[in-house]
C-alpha cells in the first residue's frame, strides 16, 4: 500500500516536468528564426502564391492566436500527434517509432556493457593491488576523455578493416552491434567505474563495515554483502542519466556506422530545420526521463528499504 | 523521327571526343551469367522519397529505376531513344502532341495491367498540385491533357511545344507507376512504388536499407538491353552508408559487393588491391559556380570575368579528382546532347584577372586584399552541405586561388533546403550546381525554374533562345541555340564550368555485368554474382 | 597524490596554451598551404602529422586548429559558469517561488543530454562557431546553479552568517564577505572540469558539421575531415582526435587533483 501510493506520488510529480518538456518544445517552434510555411513549401518548382501560403497555414493552424496554438499543442502532444515532418510529410509519431527499436537495442546493449564494465572495474580496483589497482583507477578518466567520433572511427579502423572480426555497417544480427556499442558504452562505462570507486571507497571507512571485517568477515564478502549494497545508490541514480546520455551519444556512433536511430533522425531534423521531428524526440526524451528516474526511485526501495519518498524528494 | 536520332548520334560521337575518362559501360562478361544469389550494394545518400514523380534526387532514382519502367528507352551509350513500354512513337510537327502505341502483356507488380489508362493516370497525377512533384511536373511544363485513344494508344497533349518530352519520358521522372497506390496518397507512394521494373521494392528500413527483389516473371526489358528478361539476381540490399572511407573499408574487406561514389583519391588504389572501378560521365549540367550579375559586387562583369579566369580548374581537376573527373569545357557535360565545347582551352589566366580588376576599380591593398572606395572585395559562397564529391574541399581550393587575386571568398554551407530558397529569393551570390538530364533541354530546366545554387541573372536573349529550342523539332535549331546559351553563359561570365561529373562505381571481385543507366546511375537489370 | 600526472598534465596545457598563443613560431608553415606534390603523405620528418587531401601540413593544421578549439570550449565553460552561478546565487539568496521556479527549469534542462540540448539549440539558432559556444554553454548551466545554490543555502546556515543576517548586515555586504569566498572552492573545482567537458562537446558539434567554416578549422573539423580516409590514412583523424584527448586528460587530470585536495 505504501509502496503504491508512493509511485502515485512520483507519477503526480512527474507530469509539471512533461508539462515543461512540452513548453520548451512548443517555445522550440516559436524561436526558430523563418517561417516553418516558407520552408515547407520552399522546393523547387513555381514559387509558392500567396493562396498556397495562407492554406497551408490555415492547415497548420499557425493563423489562430498563440495561446490557442500552444494548448492545442499541448492536447495533440498528450495524444502522441506532433504533426508532420516537414522533410518528408510522414507523421512524427511512425517516423520516430519506425527507428526507435534498433535504437533501443543499442542502448540497451551499451547500457548492460557499461554496468558489467563499470561495476568490473570499480571493484577490481578495490579488491586488485599494484599496477592493476593503479589501471582501474586510471582507465575510467582516460575513457570519460575520449571523443565518441574518435573511439568510433578507430574502432572500425582496427576491429572492421583490419582483424575484420565485426561488420562495418547495418543493423542485421548480434555483430553489427558490438562497435557502435562499445562507442557508446565508453564514457558510461568510465563515469559509473569512477563514482562508484569513490563511493566504494567511501563505504569502506564507514563503521559497520569495519566492525564487518573486525568479526572476520572476509574480504570479498565484505564488499559483495556490504559495501556494494551501499555504495550502489549514487550508481543507481547515475543509470537515470547515462540512459539519455547513451542515446544522444548515439548520434554520432549512428552517423559512423550508418545506422538507423534516433540520433540520425535528430541530426537529420536538425540539419533540415525538421521542427516537428525535433519537437517529438525532445517529448519523447522527456518522457523517458521521467520513467527511468521512476524506475530508479522503486530501485533505491529494492535496494535500500529505509529509503522513502520524502527521502528521494531532496 | 529519323532526323532526330541522326543528331542524336552526332552529339554522342562529339561526347565522346570530349569526355576523357570514357570506359566501358559494363563489366564485360568473363562467363555465362549465372541466376540467383543476391548483392549488396552501399549507396552514399539516403533517397529519402521513393517516388519518382516527387522526389528530384539522384539517390531516388538510384532505387526507382530499377522499380519503374518507362515508355520510351535511352540507350546509355548513343543516348538514341528506343523502344521500352511504348513500341513506336510520333510527334506533331509543331512538338505540342505525342502519340504513344504501347506495348501489351505488362503488368505491374500489384497485378494491375499497365495499358493507356494507366499512362494517363501516371501524367495526370504527375502534374496535380497535392502530388508535390519536385521535377517530374517540370519536365511535364504546358502539360493539356492525355486522351485514351483506345486501350494501347495515348495521345500526350501540351499548351506550348516540349519537343524534348519523348527524353523526358525515357527517365525515371515520368516512369510508370500502378495506379493503384496513387490511392493511398503521395506519402504512401515515397515509401513504397509499384512499378512494372525488374524488381519489386520490398522493404525499407528507414536511413539503413532498401531491398529490392526479383520481379520473376519480367519480360519487357527495353531494346537497349542486352538481357530483357527477369534479371539474374534473386535479391538486392541497398545499403545507406554516408561515409565515404567506410564504405569504401567495407568493400574492400568484402563487407558489401559494391560501393557508390568512390571517391577520385582512391580510385587507383582499389583498382590496385584487385576491385574494378567503372567510370560513367555523367549528362547534364557540369559542375558549375554561378556568379549572380544582380547582386554587387557581381554586377560588373569585369569581376565576373576576373573570377573567372582566377580560378585554375585545370589544378582543380588534376589535385581533388586526380583527372578522374574531367575538367569542364562547357556548362553542359561532354556527354550531353547539344553539348559545345566553348572552353577548349583553360581560361586561367591570373594576371588578366588582376588587370580586369585593376580597370574595374578594385585598388590592391598592402596585405593583398581589394578594395574600392573602402568597401572590400568579398563575395559570399553557397553551397550544400553535407558536399558531395568533395565540393567542400574544392570550394578551399577555389577560396585560395581568389584570395590569390586579391578576392576574398566567405563559404558557408547551408543544408540543401536553405540554398534552394535562398536561390529563390534571389539572395545567392555565388552559388554551384550540377544536374544529371541526358537532353540539352537540361538548360531550360535548371535556368527558368529557380533551382539551388542556379544562376539568377542570364543574358536577355537567354530566355527567348531555350522556349525556341524546346518548341522545334529541328535538331539543328535546337543544337545551335544550346550552343548559343552555352557561349552567352560563359562570356558574361555569369557561369564558371569547372568538371563533369562522373559517376564512380566501385565492384567487388565476384560481381558482373553492372552496368550504368543513361543518367549515368547504376542498374541492376543485367548484373550477376559469381559465387 | 600523484605528482607525476600533474606534471605531464601541466607541460600538455603548456603545449595548448602555447599553440593557442603563438601558433606560428611551433609551426611555420602556413597551416592552409595547398601543396598538390604530397598530398596524403603519411607522417614524415617534414611533415610530423602527416598531410591531407590537399597537401596541407596536418601539424601545422593541428596547431593552428587549436585556437579555435580552445577559445570555443573556454567561451562556453565560461559563460555556463557566469550564468549558472548567477542563477544559483538568485535562487538561493531570494528563495520562495522563484527559487523554486528556478530549479524546476534547472530539472528540465538536466532532463537532456547534454549532446541533444546543443543540438537542439543549434537547431534553432543555426550553425556558427559562435552558436556551437552557446550550444555547449546552455548543455553546462545546470550543474553551476546547483552547487552555487546549495553553498548558499550551506553558508547562509552557519551561525556566523545568520547572525551577521540578524544584525543589520545588507544582503549584498552578507554575499560578497561569506558566501562568495565560500563558493569559490567547489564552483572552480567545477569549472575545471566542465572545460574539459566543453572542448568534447564543441569538437563533437564539429564533428557533425556544425563546426567553424573553412579555412578555419579545430580539432573536431580536422578528425571530421578525415572520416573520407579512415583505413587509408589514419592519421588525418588519429592526430586531431589525439590532441582532444590529452588535452582532456590533462585538464581532468588537474581537476582530480584539485578536488582531492
Amino acid at each position: 500500500m505504501r509502496r503504491a501510493g508512493f509511485v502515485l506520488r512520483r507519477l503526480a510529480s512527474a507530469v509539471p516536468v512533461l508539462v515543461a518538456v512540452l513548453t520548451l518544445s512548443f517555445v522550440m517552434m516559436q524561436l526558430v528564426p523563418g517561417d516553418p510555411v516558407q520552408t515547407m513549401l520552399s522546393g523547387a518548382g513555381p514559387a509558392p502564391t500567396p493562396e498556397q501560403e495562407q492554406a497551408l497555414r490555415h492547415q497548420l493552424g499557425l493563423d489562430r492566436p498563440l495561446h490557442e496554438q500552444y494548448f492545442g499543442f499541448l492536447a495533440d502532444a498528450v495524444r502522441g500527434d506532433f504533426g508532420r515532418s516537414v522533410q518528408t510529410g510522414e507523421p512524427v509519431v511512425s517516423a520516430i517509432s519506425a527507428v526507435a527499436p534498433a535504437s533501443a537495442e543499442l542502448a540497451l546493449f551499451a547500457l548492460v556493457l557499461s554496468l558489467v564494465f563499470g561495476v568490473g572495474i570499480a571493484v577490481l580496483g578495490r579488491v586488485a593491488t599494484g599496477p592493476l589497482r593503479s589501471l582501474c583507477h586510471g582507465v575510467p578518466v582516460v575513457f570519460m576523455s575520449t571523443p565518441g567520433y574518435w573511439v568510433a572511427l578507430v574502432l572500425i579502423e582496427v576491429f572492421s578493416f583490419r582483424l575484420t572480426w565485426f561488420p562495418a555497417t547495418g543493423d542485421a544480427g548480434f555483430g553489427a552491434l558490438v562497435l557502435p556499442a562499445v562507442t557508446l558504452a565508453l564514457p558510461a562505462i568510465g563515469v559509473i567505474a569512477q563514482v562508484l570507486g569513490t563511493s566504494l571507497a567511501a563505504v569502506d571507512a564507514e563503521a559497520f563495515v569495519v566492525t564487518a571485517r573486525a568479526k572476520g568477515a572476509g574480504r570479498w564478502r565484505v564488499l559483495l554483502r556490504h559495501a556494494l549494497r551501499n555504495a550502489s545508490i549514487p550508481t543507481i541514480t547515475l543509470v537515470g542519466t547515462t540512459v539519455g546520455n547513451l542515446l544522444a551519444a548515439a548520434v554520432i556512433a549512428e552517423t559512423v556506422f550508418a545506422r538507423p536511430g534516433l540520433g540520425r533522425l535528430t541530426l537529420q531534423a536538425i540539419t533540415n530545420h525538421d521542427i516537428p521531428v525535433l519537437q517529438g524526440v525532445v517529448a519523447l526524451l522527456g518522457v523517458l526521463y521521467v520513467v527511468v528516474n521512476l524506475l530508479v526511485d522503486l530501485c533505491y526501495v529494492l535496494v535500500d528499504p529505509r529509503v522513502t519518498a520524502d527521502r528521494i524528494r531532496d | 523521327m529519323t532526323g532526330r536520332r541522326a543528331v542524336l548520334i552526332a552529339a554522342a560521337t562529339v561526347a565522346a571526343v570530349g569526355c576523357s575518362t570514357s570506359a566501358p559501360d559494363a563489366t564485360a562478361p568473363q562467363a555465362e551469367p549465372k541466376s540467383g544469389g543476391s548483392l549488396t550494394f552501399a549507396t552514399d545518400a539516403d533517397p529519402g522519397c521513393l517516388d519518382p514523380h516527387q522526389s528530384p534526387t539522384a539517390a531516388s532514382q538510384l532505387v526507382t529505376r530499377n522499380v519503374v519502367d518507362s515508355l520510351v528507352a535511352q540507350d546509355p551509350k548513343t543516348l538514341e531513344l528506343k523502344p521500352w513500354l511504348a513500341e513506336s512513337w510520333t510527334a506533331s510537327p509543331d512538338a505540342t502532341s505525342f502519340t504513344f502505341t504501347l506495348r501489351t502483356g505488362v503488368t505491374f507488380s500489384d497485378g494491375v495491367p499497365f495499358d493507356a489508362n494507366a499512362v494517363k493516370a501516371n501524367f495526370d497525377r504527375i502534374v496535380l498540385p497535392a502530388t508535390k512533384s519536385l521535377l517530374a511536373a517540370s519536365l511535364l511544363a504546358g502539360y493539356d491533357g492525355t486522351t485514351v485513344d483506345d486501350p494501347r494508344t495515348v495521345t500526350v497533349k501540351f499548351k506550348a511545344p516540349n519537343a524534348s518530352f519523348p527524353q523526358a519520358a525515357s527517365t525515371a521522372f515520368l516512369g510508370m507507376q500502378s495506379p493503384k497506390v496513387f490511392e493511398a496518397g503521395p506519402e504512401a507512394v515515397c515509401r513504397k512504388p509499384v512499378g512494372s521494373g525488374p524488381f519489386v521494392a520490398a522493404e525499407r528500413q528507414p536511413q539503413a536499407s532498401i531491398t529490392l527483389t526479383k520481379r520473376a516473371d519480367y519480360n519487357w526489358g527495353p531494346e537497349t538491353a542486352k538481357h530483357r528478361g527477369a534479371p539474374y539476381l534473386d535479391l538486392v540490399t541497398i545499403n545507406i552508408v554516408p561515409e565515404n572511407g567506410v564504405r569504401m573499408g567495407s568493400l574492400r574487406t568484402n563487407q558489401v559487393d559494391a560501393i557508390a561514389n568512390v571517391p577520385p583519391k582512391e580510385a587507383d588504389g582499389l583498382k590496385g588491391a584487385g576491385f574494378e572501378v567503372l567510370a560513367k560521365a555523367q549528362p547534364g549540367i557540369a559542375y558549375t559556380l554561378n556568379l549572380n550579375a544582380a547582386r554587387e559586387p557581381l554586377s560588373d562583369v569585369k569581376v565576373r570575368q576576373a573570377i573567372a579566369k582566377a580560378i585554375d580548374t585545370e589544378a582543380v581537376v588534376n589535385n581533388l579528382y586526380q583527372g578522374k573527373y574531367p575538367r569542364a569545357t562547357s556548362v553542359l557535360t561532354g556527354a550531353t546532347p547539344g553539348y559545345a565545347s566553348v572552353l577548349g582551352t583553360s581560361q586561367f589566366d591570373a594576371a588578366a584577372a588582376e588587370r580586369l580588376l585593376d580597370e574595374a576599380g578594385w585598388a590592391k591593398q598592402d596585405d593583398g586584399t581589394r578594395a574600392k572606395n573602402g568597401k572590400p572585395l568579398s563575395i559570399e559562397w553557397t553551397f550544400i552541405s553535407p558536399a558531395r564529391e568533395q565540393r567542400d574541399l574544392l570550394a578551399q581550393v577555389v577560396q585560395q586561388q581568389l584570395k590569390a587575386v586579391g578576392v576574398d571568398v566567405k563559404l558557408v554551407p547551408l543544408a540543401a533546403g536553405e540554398v534552394i530558397a535562398k536561390t529563390a529569393r534571389g539572395e545567392l551570390q555565388m552559388g554551384d550546381i550540377s544536374f544529371v538530364r541526358a537532353d540539352g533541354d537540361v538548360l531550360r530546366t535548371v535556368l527558368t525554374a529557380p533551382r539551388g545554387g542556379a544562376p539568377a541573372v542570364v543574358a536577355p536573349e537567354v530566355p527567348g533562345l531555350l522556349t525556341a529550342a524546346a518548341a522545334t523539332v529541328d535538331d539543328g535549331v535546337r543544337k545551335e541555340n544550346y550552343a548559343k546559351v552555352q557561349r552567352s553563359l560563359i562570356e558574361n561570365a555569369t557561369a564558371i564550368p569547372v568538371y563533369d561529373p562522373t559517376y564512380l562505381l566501385g565492384v567487388g571481385k565476384a560481381v558482373h555485368g553492372l552496368g550504368f543507366d543513361p543518367q549515368g546511375l547504376p542498374s541492376f537489370h543485367e548484373a550477376w554474382v559469381s559465387r | 597524490m600523484k605528482r607525476p600526472g600533474v606534471v605531464l598534465s601541466l607541460l600538455v596545457l603548456a603545449f595548448v596554451v602555447a599553440c593557442v598563443a603563438v601558433p606560428g613560431l611551433l609551426a611555420p608553415t602556413p597551416p592552409d598551404r595547398i601543396d598538390p606534390l604530397v598530398m596524403l603523405e603519411p607522417p614524415s620528418f617534414a611533415h610530423p602529422f602527416g598531410t591531407d587531401q590537399l597537401g596541407r601540413d596536418l601539424f601545422s593544421r593541428v596547431v593552428h586548429g587549436a585556437r579555435m578549439s580552445v577559445l570555443v570550449a573556454l567561451a562556453a565553460a565560461s559563460a555556463s559558469l557566469v550564468v549558472g552561478a548567477l542563477v544559483g546565487l538568485v535562487a538561493g539568496m531570494l528563495g520562495g517561488w522563484l527559487d523554486a521556479l528556478l530549479m524546476r527549469a534547472v530539472d528540465v534542462l538536466l532532463a537532456f543530454p547534454a549532446l541533444l540540448l546543443s543540438l537542439a539549440v543549434i537547431g534553432i539558432l543555426g550553425s556558427s562557431v559562435v552558436n556551437v559556444a552557446v550550444a555547449v554553454a546552455v548543455a553546462g548551466v545546470a550543474p553551476y546553479c546547483r552547487v552555487v545554490r546549495a553553498q548558499v543555502l550551506h553558508v547562509r546556515t552557519r551561525p556566523f552568517v545568520a547572525a551577521a543576517t540578524v544584525s543589520g548586515v545588507r544582503p549584498s555586504a552578507v554575499l560578497v564577505r561569506h558566501i562568495i569566498p565560500n563558493a569559490a572552492g567547489p564552483v572552480l573545482t567545477l569549472a575545471l572540469m566542465s572545460l574539459g567537458v566543453a572542448l568534447l562537446a564543441s569538437s563533437s558539434l564539429s564533428f557533425l558539421g556544425f563546426g567553424p567554416r573553412p579555412p578555419d578549422a579545430d580539432w573536431g573539423t580536422l578528425a571530421s575531415s578525415g572520416r573520407d580516409y579512415v583505413g587509408t590514412a589514419w592519421w588525418l583523424t588519429a592526430f586531431p582526435g589525439l590532441m582532444v584527448v590529452c588535452t582532456t586528460l590533462a585538464v581532468t587530470a588537474l581537476h582530480r587533483a584539485v578536488a582531492r585536495r
